[in-house]
């Protein structure tokens, strides 16, 4: 299984240019290779890398990540909570600022250059809504009310625009467990799940909410036959099982996914942060480096790149509780072997942390636009320029070397 | 705001107990004002039909009294999540004032199930299952679970010896759920899981938390944006301040006022609308409860968890006032949703779909299925509630504070292959871990080795849920209970029988027919 995942990777450019036409024809006979070959990215001008949004739900504390250790203001708002040189790691590039030592795989790939932190990230008017702002970056757009791009996900547009497949995008939430994705049928015969696929099958009926449910037992259907087949095989390296396992077996399925989407939840930390911080982040840090150590099992991690973002950052200044309460611009973690690793945005400043709240200097929809610009090989106009709405593109530096 | 200091002044030192003065307090309560220049806010004339939209979607009107058998199918499945071919039958005969008036009255539920509740200790999703499958006042558990949602508080945050308080949480808005809504709000405010959840224990003058303070106004009384400023949350939270928990026993946690750390200064909460005062967390429930749109918002919330998404402004204003006069109590709301012509209209019937919880309890009480004694039934509700957990609904763990979202967010591919285990779940564990059907609903066993009786076991199931099933649809169906022409049911043994049924049921019960209600 592991020996072949390499090969399911290749798109066709680099098919061919590994292997020569006389193998790739070869391959091409193999339904599993064909697939691969036909559906990964090449369609309309694609990279056929992968990109892994990682979104960390509840308002992520990106001054508890990347902290400003030495800066007095940061120590003087965070009495309990800021962190000290014993609790970080100083960047190699910058010792002013370190990475919190609960996330040695990010402080390992820093220091080997892949790791790219683009600081400062928001929107215009920031809303301090769990809900609504993690639909503003679900979205992609800042207004929610009365523009044409609401009604889906930016990444579902992209991939209708650009790769309309069924495995295109996948969230991990809505897959679960790719080997129980089915009708749950203990019949003879499968006479259950047979049924099951018939009663909906090219149903179709006026009512929006009714069409949704036969919509939603075909797409099962189909689904399911070709996951379960497909990821039959996956071993991780690790025993973890969270959302980045389920990440790693549908990468490696080889369905043509280019977008695999998850979140971790529980970074609402208004209180007892120091505390919570202790399960929260290991817990990311842990899943995630089971994560790199699968992609390179398999041969993968050279294609991809996982982008960690969350609806909004933190208050400067710790409450009493301690916690911190919702605050606005946060930073963008964009992680991959080629992604231009360093500082980006505008390094936290002592006037940024005099503001009750860090300020935004880069829009978020320009760094999802250099991902799928820069990484994933499309346009991103069609993408993020809907109902009229307008953003500032510019990051000031190219996040992808 | 005299009732604002009537607490503060029986402080001695610094601490005093808030939790039974606020109940008891009869005067906390003024006739809320309608506010000034909010034009057309409360001057509908009843809610008229809206043009290009089903007859009496709209309409507050009184829909007549008699019943057809589908009507009160639906009735029942919107107020009671489900009800047996009996149950419909007696609200056909009742009618619908009768129907409902029984629905809203809170009968005692029986001591067997309340006994096999407690069995289940501090676990929450357990215990309420008992209740949802099994208490006589199923309406005022859907509304507990409405509020839950609305309401929403987690578990997940207490360990060890805090896991009480969801005890004491749940039975709060169990007891609350078709009483006053001030009070309501004040009970919620002062809840040991709330306080902890959205850190109202943990916000003192000095560093105050603005958690409550923003959810309070977002979640529970205005919604999103409507009113307030992020200066207006600064201030409320200031209002909040003060209120904390002292633990005096490992399985009570009871709120006191912090007098000490309470914001005394002069707030300006609304200041188009509301006077600058010293307000507590009494005077800011009051002040909000005034704004008219704090009864549009929980005026809507019930019409659409009753009826559909869509009302009208004047059908929410209209039940807005009546919210308002009634001195926010929800009962008189609640009777006019279930009586009106919206719910019966067109735009209502079967369109909705149920959260994983609302289905599997819709169903059970269709299928007149009870729980029996812990004893035969072993695991039964862990295992149930851990299939409902991954059909997305874990009761008391909502994914943020903002409760569940619901309609076609439930249709998650995962979700409603754990809905089907759910469904089973249920049927596998009769006694002894036989196979358990409703018997008494099918045709008699004797009749199972006749040729017909596949049509009529079919026809009759339908019949429970309402279904109308066309000719392709029955025929589907009659070849699962044929195993897909492995052996026609008829002929299959006996011991053999109830499982196959039990497997169509459950693909019946599954049906997008069943999922909407």
């Amino acid at each position: 299984m592991k020996g072949c995942a390499e090969w399911k990777m290749l798109n066709r450019r680099s098919f061919i240019a590994k292997t020569g036409l006389g193998v790739g024809a070869m391959a091409l006979a193999d339904p599993v290779l064909h697939t691969v070959a036909s559906t990964y990215g090449e369609t309309k001008g694609g990279t056929g890398d992968l990109l892994v949004l990682c979104q960390l739900n509840g308002g992520f504390d990106v001054l508890s990540f990347l902290a400003p250790y030495k800066n007095s203001v940061y120590r003087s708002k965070r009495p309990v909570l800021a962190l000290t040189a014993e609790d970080l790691t100083p960047l190699p590039d910058n010792g002013d600022h370190g990475i919190n030592n609960l996330f040695p795989v990010f402080n390992q790939l820093y220091s080997e250059g892949q790791v790219a932190i683009v600081q400062q990230v928001g929107y215009p008017d920031a809303n301090g809504s769990h809900f609504e702002s993690q639909e503003i970056y679900e979205f992609g757009v800042r207004n929610l009310t009365g523009t044409n791009g609401v009604g889906a996900k930016w990444y579902e547009r992209l991939r209708k625009t650009y790769f309309d497949e069924p495995f295109g995008v996948l969230d991990t939430r809505s897959v679960g467990d790719p080997q129980r994705y089915g009708y749950p049928d203990r019949t003879y015969r499968q006479a259950a799940q047979d049924a099951f696929g018939r009663l909906s099958a090219g149903r179709e009926t006026t009512n929006p909410k009714r069409q949704a449910i036969h919509d939603a037992f075909n797409r099962i259907n189909v689904r399911g036959a070709q996951i379960r087949e497909k990821t039959e095989g996956f071993e991780s390296s690790g025993e973890l099982t969270g959302e980045f396992f389920r990440a790693a077996q549908l990468a490696s399925a080889g369905l043509g996914t280019q977008v695999i989407k998850l979140s971790y939840g529980g970074f609402d930390t208004h209180g007892s942060q120091d505390q919570a911080m202790l399960d929260l982040f290991p817990k990311l840090n842990d899943h995630f480096a089971q994560f790199v150590q699968d992609m390179k099992n398999m041969g993968m991690w050279e294609r991809t790149c996982v982008c960690f973002y969350s609806e909004f950052g933190r208050r400067n200044e710790e409450n009493g509780s301690p916690g911190t309460d919702h605050g606005h611009g946060g930073h963008m973690i964009l992680v991959g072997p080629r992604v231009n690793g360093g500082l980006h945005g505008q390094t936290v400043s002592t006037g940024d942390l005099n503001e009750p709240s860090l300020p935004f200097y880069v829009d978020f929809r320009a760094v999802f636009a250099s991902c799928i610009q820069d990484w994933l090989g499309f346009d991103a106009k069609p993408v993020f320029e809907v109902g009229g709405e307008t953003y500032d593109t510019n990051i000031g530096s190219s996040l992808f070397s | 705001m005299s009732y604002t200091t009537r607490l503060l002044c029986y402080v001695a030192i610094t601490l005093m107990t808030v939790t039974g003065c606020t109940s008891s307090d009869p005067n906390a309560t003024g006739n809320p004002s309608t506010g000034d220049g909010a034009g057309g806010i409360f001057d509908g004339s009843g809610a008229t039909e809206g043009t290009g939209e089903a007859a009496g979607s709209q309409s507050l009107a009184k829909q007549p009294d008699q019943l057809t058998s589908d009507q009160a199918y639906h009735l029942l499945r919107r107020a009671a999540f489900g009800a047996t071919p009996e149950q419909v039958e007696q609200a056909v005969q009742r009618g619908l004032t009768a129907t409902v008036d029984d629905l809203l009255r809170k009968k005692p539920v029986p001591a067997q199930w309340e006994e096999l509740a407690e069995l289940h200790e501090d676990k929450i999703p357990q215990r309420w299952m008992v209740f949802l499958l099994e208490s006589p006042n199923p309406l005022h558990e859907r509304l507990a679970l409405f509020w839950h949602d609305r309401f929403a508080t987690s578990r997940r945050i207490l360990s060890g010896r805090d896991r009480n308080l969801g005890v004491i949480h749940w039975n709060m808005i169990r007891e609350q759920s078709l009483g006053n809504y001030r009070t309501f709000l004040q009970e919620l405010t002062i809840d040991p899981l709330m306080l902890m959840w959205l850190n109202g224990a943990s916000s003192p003058k000095d560093n105050p938390n603005e958690n409550y303070a923003r959810e309070f106004w977002e979640l529970f009384t205005l919604g999103r944006d409507v009113l307030y400023t992020e200066t207006d949350i600064k201030e409320s939270t200031k209002a909040f301040t003060g209120i904390t928990l002292l633990r005096e026993s490992e399985k009570d946690a009871r709120p006191i006022y912090d007098i000490l750390n309470h914001d005394t200064t002069i707030k300006k909460i609304l200041p188009t609308r509301v006077e600058a005062g010293d307000y507590d967390y009494l005077g800011m429930i009051d002040l909000t409860l005034d704004q008219p749109e704090a009864a549009q918002y929980v005026a809507r919330n019930l019409f659409i968890t009753f009826v559909h998404d869509h009302p009208s402004d004047a059908v929410v204003n209209d039940l807005a006032r009546t919210f308002a006069d009634a001195d926010f109590e929800i009962e008189p709301v609640v009777r006019r949703i279930l009586t009106s012509q919206a719910l019966f209209s067109q735009d209502a019937v079967g369109n909705q779909i149920t959260s994983p919880v609302e289905h599997v309890v819709g169903v059970f009480r269709t299928l007149d299925m009870h729980m029996h004694s812990e004893d035969s039934q072993g695991h039964i509700l862990d295992q149930l509630m851990r299939d409902l957990r991954d059909s997305g609904q874990d009761m008391l763990n909502p994914p943020g504070v903002e409760g569940w979202t619901e309609g076609e967010a439930w249709l998650e591919d995962q979700w409603i292959i754990n809905r089907a285990g759910a469904l089973s779940r249920r049927m596998e564990f009769g006694p002894d871990r036989t196979t358990e059907l409703p018997y008494h609903l099918l045709p008699p066993v004797e009749t199972w080795d006749q040729r017909e009786i596949r049509g009529e076991i079919v026809d009759t199931i339908a019949s429970w849920f309402h279904l109308k099933l066309t000719e392709e649809d029955r025929a589907i169906y009659i070849e699962v209970l044929d195993q897909n022409g492995w052996r026609a049911f008829h002929l299959t043994e006996p011991d053999q029988q109830p499982r196959h049924l039990a497997e169509l049921i459950r693909l019946m019960a599954m049906s997008e027919g069943v999922i909407v209600r």
